[in-house]
């Protein structure tokens, strides 16, 4: 009976371990991740109103540029659902004032569809998006000056110009992003 | 002295192959010594090929595709302007000859381009069928491989299955009429 055990034991630790690393490397989204599409990250959508946004948040934000000194572009820092979020505001119309023109967070439990997200291989980001350009550049440490170590994968939207970016550092992702419109520069 | 002879014909055996390997270099600049830019008369002279024009100055058509050999490989020229003064806007090739100098050439995969092209820019997307509808073939894709210094120039790559099987240089598609 003990010689049938540690076999056993044996096959259970390694189906276990087998289980662990399929899951790291053909992740999938689960129930308490939250989503992120070329529409938003989850209930944050593009193209919200400063409003709207406020109300999600239960937040106040107060502009510094659009409507105040001609800028046309606002950055917030700030949280939803407890995950920190960096919120791209572009001036509006006469009614919104100012809208969501971007989205970044670094949080792991912000997946696409496909199970991409921070810790992510950069070929897998390319691999997932078959029917998609994609755009993969180094990124700026300081301009003119590119990075060895960070690039960016934007993969732009089949329908239009919205993109989702992946900010990676030394092949894996660090960060995501979600914007209405993107241009390589 | 036969120490010397042996060195010399070392330096000649090395001289003639770089010199080989150069004929087939594929760079920013162009493939072996067919250069962008070029005009009718160096490219008649190089290629020993008289042009002669089918599609530029019909009208207000100002590029023109032509087949030609270079050192007996067939290769496509992407000619560029008007009947009087044209330019060699493009080549491409499907002669696994023909590499970058890092080395990429027809059969390489996918992924050793990624990884060997982190300081550019790279482009990757479906060949599309068809422009206006977006239909995509399934097994082809294109990397478009600019450089970083000046991303209007290109390398561009065509893959079948994750493996080149053209290559051509010439300008960066996506930035033709980027201002």
């Amino acid at each position: 009976m003990k010689k049938l055990i540690l076999p056993a034991f044996g096959l259970f630790t390694c189906l276990l371990f087998s289980c662990k690393s399929k899951e790291t490397t053909t992740a999938t989204p689960q129930n308490n991740d939250f989503i992120v599409s070329m529409n938003g990250i989850d209930s944050l959508k593009l193209g919200m109103s400063k409003d709207g946004l406020e109300k999600l948040l239960n937040t106040k934000l107060t502009l510094r540029h659009i409507t105040v000194d001609g800028g046309y572009s606002d950055t917030f820092s700030t949280k939803y659902k407890g995950i920190d979020m960096v919120l791209y505001l572009k001036e509006g119309n006469e009614q919104s004032i100012a809208e969501l023109d971007g989205i970044r967070t670094n949080s792991p439990l912000c997946k696409t569809a496909s199970g991409n997200g921070v810790g992510s291989d950069k070929i897998n980001v390319i691999d997932s998006y078959p029917d998609n350009t994609k755009y993969v550049t180094p990124e700026y440490e300081v301009e003119p000056v590119r990075s060895t170590t960070k690039s960016v994968i934007a993969v732009i939207d089949t329908a239009g110009s919205r993109a989702m970016q992946f900010h990676i550092v030394n092949k894996k992702v660090v960060s995501v992003e979600v914007n209405s419109y993107y241009e390589f520069y | 002295m036969k120490k010397i002879f042996l060195f010399l014909c070392f330096v000649f055996v090395s001289i003639c192959a770089t010199a080989q390997n150069n004929d087939y270099t594929v760079s920013f600049e162009g493939m072996g010594a067919i250069k962008l830019g070029m005009n009718k008369a160096k490219l008649e002279k190089l290629l020993n090929l008289k042009i002669l024009l089918k599609e530029i100055g019909v009208g207000v058509v100002m590029n023109e595709t032509i087949k030609a050999k270079y050192m007996g490989i067939d290769m496509e020229l992407y000619l560029f302007g008007d009947e009087k003064s044209y330019f060699l806007e493009g080549i491409s090739t499907t002669s696994p000859l023909f590499k970058t100098i890092d080395g990429i050439g027809i059969g390489t995969d996918q992924l050793t381009i990624i990884n060997k092209y982190e300081k550019h820019l790279l482009i990757i997307h479906p060949e599309y069928v068809d422009e206006i509808s977006a239909k995509t073939s399934k097994p082809r894709t294109i990397i478009t491989l600019a450089n970083i210094d000046n991303y209007r120039e290109a390398i561009i790559f065509t893959l079948v299955n994750k493996k080149v099987v053209a290559i051509e240089v010439g300008p960066t598609p996506q930035f033709r009429d980027r201002e």
